[in-house]
């Protein structure tokens, strides 16, 4: 008690809040938001994460967003949360803005940092796997991506660290490192600001979806897959429907949960060093409620629910033909709302995907306002696509490029070059009907490149080996063996 | 003195040459003798070797399977509801597909498509075909399950396989674990359907059929199932792995499908319909088979059309009576174990072997050991080449030699337009025409040489693409080396009877639609034994029966 006293005491000093909006989302999904805010005045603040504060000293970025995203964000789910600004592309993603006239070392040496600060690899994010942009104000943006980077436990409890009351209350408490692997998409997203010298401010969300179905199948302590017969309800109307014959209806069944079974293991504590509203969970009826009473809090599961409709789907495929060297990559736009839309699409190609420009067409219901490309170097930069373009009301517009496959060096090759090369998600932008700018990722896609059977150097060896041992026998037999001269014996031929 | 001073020396490489030239019949007799007797030897344990599992992520047998203890009432309802659709037409059916798989949460697409597999028959169909998206996947790889609805054969409806693959994907719904994300296909034709749809998948969508709507990234495996007619009990499951053009799935995969048939679910499993005994006969009669379904190189079921992909794709097909010792929940368990441990791939199969010949289920023949067998055939019809005379009319034979293949590329090219007869009168004026040129001694001598030096090479050369095709080839190309020498009647009768295309007209039972089929198993399956036999064997045949006749 004299403990969390203390930290209350602190906390006036210093604007900290969190809080977490339940949502429902169709086929009794649940869509969990949590958001956690720290900002502090003095730089010494006890408050504000030691780590962050050490992360901010040794950069001179003003602003670094970093976003660990798992799983894809299905189109019957609606919009994304936060209008989609939040969410990056499956793997980790980096965004930095830097003072104008800042070095790529700089930001070098920012990922390494964050690639401690989170356990993620963040570090491969290397100069072949980022790109940068100078902006109007002269501030230069930073943009790095790592597909490969697989979202887990090992990254969500140096995250929950740096929230105000780390894993021991509060939100961040409920969220288990377990609870990751029965999950459909999860996100976790870190921003940190800087505003002059003295002004710091931490922003954390973790944001994700349960399948509520599938949760309570497993949390019942049955068998993963198994179901319950009483949970089955036969289709009425057919003719064979016997004991061991029965057509299973399937649909999602009206349901009524308590928090407490998706958390059970949550203790539902307020953090007291949130010093904002006392009313942290924000219930799917609509109503704020304190954690402590969240606990018991009922939500019932509408199997009908619809949600609100998006105004924009997009569709990446990557199609790789017999042809060994070429691919080709197609992004459908397809607009659902009754007015044009204008999209802007920036994809990163690592530089062993050159995009052909000659094959750069739009089909369907929609024209290409600008298209710039940063072009890429061999083993140095990626190429970078930036492309505008706007699809007509009710339309559906296909940008199509094909792309060549170039072949890696020996050594280049990961260790796992038979699984395919992680090319990053697609950035796409748009206003949408209400006037909001909203983002979205395509799913990320995997290129597999031609990979040499890399147990070939150990035949080679052998058999030059073998081709080595014969060369020096008979050149050795020649030099060193001489043919005897043939002598007449007496009493012989010849 | 050494074997390197005698081939060094002038007089040594000549005497070589002479030892060559001399016995040059003997020595190719040697080679085609033991070529072709060289697959009985594979049979043998000391030359096979038995399998083993190379990809160590695969673990198969390593997890409970569950499907059938609660799923079975869904299971018999699905047989049911498979038996009324039959009745229905196409279109209530695809609904019906449609709702199960939409009722588990899984989207479906469908692809409309016409085939001309014989000149008056054309085929429409759709496939349709749902995509389970794994959960925190994110639509980079994925693995297929394929039923088809009929045989092409005789129109047999796959009661069991599209009955446990519905069953199977509202099953694995309920499964959080998938690494990637799963597609159910019903193709509407064993054959015709899945190559459509596999062709769409990999971008090319040729006339009659249309493009896909969804698609899943990487498929990293397949795995058909085959469970046609009515009944709903088997004794085995046969498991095919064979592609076009001897083309075949990682033996991993194929290992791990026997190894959870056999020692997990227990049931009896067997390849290419062979007896699964240990005795050298059983092992000859399934390498034979294994062979004979290569060179041919059409699909030899659902899952061929995808391994061209680098899709490793396996079909599983039940074997026995009526009153079997299994049922359907045994075969799905049977796939959900293969599923599960394709699930734990963490890149794509490569591991292991993508040519063998497999004598049993448990014993395999590496290239290493098989492949000496076409290829000492080719080094045969090339030795023979030895005793051309050396004469000025050598550019002569090689300009006839390389003319009557071009020709024969030419008429292969407009084989799809000509009718049977034309194509074979193409080929039969051929020979008198050339039989007339080849009125001296000696450029007889030469064409018959360059000839058959032409067959060691491209023989050579299918073996290592093809080398069921290459084997089946170099055997029946061998008595072309011994009908000139014959008396001219036998010598006659022998070509008659070994005329290539005729041979494959009559292995395929072709027949009448002997030109369509070839253009088409060439422009719709991407098959090359029909231009490998008009445009190789058959311009080698038309040589050989002109020496024959002159």
């Amino acid at each position: 008690m004299l403990v969390f006293g203390t930290l209350a005491m602190l906390s006036l000093l210093v604007e900290a809040g969190e809080h977490l909006q339940i949502e429902r989302l169709p086929r009794n999904h649940l869509r969990f938001l949590a958001t956690f805010e720290t900002a502090v005045e003095q730089t010494d603040s006890a408050v504000f994460p030691y780590q962050v504060r050490q992360l901010l000293a040794r950069t001179i970025a003003d602003e670094v967003d970093v976003r660990l995203t798992r799983g894809r964000w299905r189109d019957a789910w609606g919009p994304l949360p936060r209008t989609g600004s939040a969410v990056g592309g499956t793997g980790a993603e980096v965004q930095a803005r830097f003072p104008p006239g800042s070095s790529r070392e700089a930001w070098i040496s920012l990922v390494n940092d964050l690639s401690s600060l989170l356990c993620a690899s963040m570090n491969y994010i290397d100069s072949t796997r980022s790109y940068n942009t100078t902006q109007s104000d002269g501030r230069v943006a930073f943009f790095g991506a790592l597909p490969t980077e697989s979202v887990c436990t090992e990254n969500l409890t140096p995250f929950l660290k740096l929230t105000p009351c780390r894993d021991q209350a509060g939100v961040g408490e409920l969220i288990k490192g377990h609870d990751l692997a029965g999950m459909d998409w999860i996100n976790l997203r870190l921003v940190v600001h800087r505003k002059g010298a003295e002004k710091l401010s931490l922003l954390q969300t973790i944001d994700f979806v349960v399948d509520v179905e599938r949760q309570m199948l497993t949390q019942r302590g049955g068998l993963p897959g198994s179901q319950r017969a009483e949970d089955v309800q036969c289709a009425p109307d057919k003719f064979y429907t016997t004991d061991v014959t029965c057509l299973p209806l399937d649909q999602p069944h009206e349901r009524r949960i308590v928090l407490t079974e998706l958390f059970p293991d949550g203790k539902f504590l307020r953090c007291p060093m949130s010093s904002k509203s006392d009313f942290e969970v924000l219930l799917p009826s609509g109503d704020w409620v304190p954690l402590q009473d969240a606990r018991n809090a009922t939500i019932t599961l509408n199997p009908e629910l619809s949600c609100d409709a998006n105004d924009l789907f997009v569709n990446r495929d990557l199609v790789i033909a017999r042809s060994a060297l070429h691919g080709h990559l197609s992004t459908t736009f397809t607009n659902a709302s009754p007015s044009s839309r204008q999209v802007r699409y920036v994809t990163m190609l690592p530089w062993f995907m050159r995009p052909q420009l000659q094959t750069f067409a739009v089909s369907g219901n929609g024209t290409i306002e600008s298209t710039r490309l940063i072009q890429g170097k061999q083993r140095n930069r990626p190429f970078v696509l930036d492309t505008s373009l706007t699809v007509a009301p009710g339309g559906e517009a296909r940008l199509t490029f094909d792309f060549e496959r170039t072949l890696l060096r020996f050594a280049e090759y990961p260790p796992d070059a038979n699984r395919g090369f992680d090319i990053p998600a697609a950035v796409v932008r748009y206003t949408d009907r209400n006037g909001d700018i909203k983002e979205l990722r395509t799913t990320g896609a995997l290129l597999p490149l031609p990979t040499p059977d890399f147990s070939m150097p150990y035949n080679v060896i052998i058999l030059t080996c073998t081709c080595i041992a014969l060369i020096f026998g008979s050149i050795f037999n020649l030099l060193i063996r001489f043919p005897a001269r043939h002598v007449a014996l007496p009493g012989r031929d010849s | 003195m050494g074997l390197a001073a005698y081939v060094l020396r002038p007089e040594g490489r000549r005497q070589i040459a002479q030892i060559l030239e001399r016995h040059r019949l003997h020595i190719a007799t040697f080679l085609f003798v033991v070529g072709l007797l060289w697959p009985l030897g594979l049979a043998d344990d000391r030359v096979n070797e038995p399998t083993r599992i190379s990809e160590n992520a695969l673990m198969p047998g390593q997890v409970q399977t569950y499907f059938g203890s609660g799923d079975f009432k869904a299971l018999n309802a699905f047989r049911n509801e498979v038996r009324l659709w039959q009745a229905g037409d196409r279109e209530s059916r695809l609904d019906s597909i449609e709702g199960i798989l939409a009722a588990a949460g899984i989207a479906t697409a469908r692809q409309h498509y016409s085939v001309r597999p014989r000149p008056d028959v054309v085929i429409n169909g759709t496939n349709i075909y749902g995509i389970l998206h794994a959960p925190r996947g994110d639509t980079t790889e994925s693995l297929a399950l394929l039923a088809s609805w009929t045989r092409d054969r005789d129109g047999v409806v796959n009661e069991g396989g599209v009955a446990i693959l519905l069953g199977l994907a509202r099953y694995f719904k309920r499964w959080g674990l998938w690494s990637k994300d799963l597609i159910f296909i019903v193709p509407e034709h064993q054959e015709y359907g899945s190559q459509v749809w596999a062709d769409a998948y990999h971008g090319e969508t040729p006339g009659g059929s249309d493009s896909l709507v969804r698609r899943a990234g990487l498929i990293q495996a397949a795995v058909d199932l085959e469970f046609y007619g009515q009944d709903n009990r088997f004794d085995d499951i046969d498991v095919a792995y064979d592609g076009p053009n001897g083309q075949l799935s990682n033996l991993d995969l194929v290992n791990s499908a026997i190894h959870i048939t056999k020692h997990q679910v227990g049931i009896g499993a067997t390849v290419q319909h062979g007896r699964e005994e240990e005795t050298w006969k059983g092992k000859v009669s399934t390498l034979w088979k294994a062979l004979r379904s290569s060179a041919v190189g059409v699909p030899t079921g659902s899952h061929s059309p995808l391994i061209p992909y680098r899709v490793d794709a396996i079909s599983l097909r039940v074997k026995g009576k009526s009153d079997g010792m299994h049922d359907d929940a045994s075969f799905g368990r049977v796939v959900e174990g293969i599923v599960r441990s394709l699930n734990n791939l963490l890149e794509h199969m490569h591991a292991s072997y993508f040519f063998y010949l497999l004598p049993n289920t448990h014993r395999f023949v590496s290239i290493a050991s098989y492949l000496p067998a076409a290829l000492l055939m080719a080094t045969g019809q090339s030795v023979l080449a030895m005793g051309r005379p050396t004469k000025d009319s050598d550019m002569l034979a090689v300009g006839i030699v390389l003319a009557t293949h071009a020709l024969g590329a030419a008429i292969w090219q407009s084989a799809n337009r000509a009718s049977n007869v034309s194509i074979a009168m193409a080929y039969v004026l051929q020979i008198p025409a050339l039989s007339i040129l080849l009125n001296k001694q000696a450029l007889r001598s030469q064409v018959d040489a360059y000839r058959s030096l032409a067959l060691g090479l491209l023989l050579g050369m299918i073996s290592a693409l093809n080398f069921s095709l290459g084997y089946v080839l170099a055997a029946g190309t061998i008595v072309f080396a011994y009908a000139p020498r014959l008396p001219r009647p036998a010598g006659i009768v022998v070509m008659l009877s070994a005329c290539p295309a005729l041979l494959h007209a009559l292995a395929t039972k072709s027949g009448e639609n002997f030109t369509y089929l070839a253009a088409f198993d060439w422009s719709f399956y991407h098959c090359w034994t029909p231009p490998t036999i008009l445009a190789i064997a058959m311009p080698a045949w038309t040589l050989a029966f002109a020496v024959v006749l002159s």
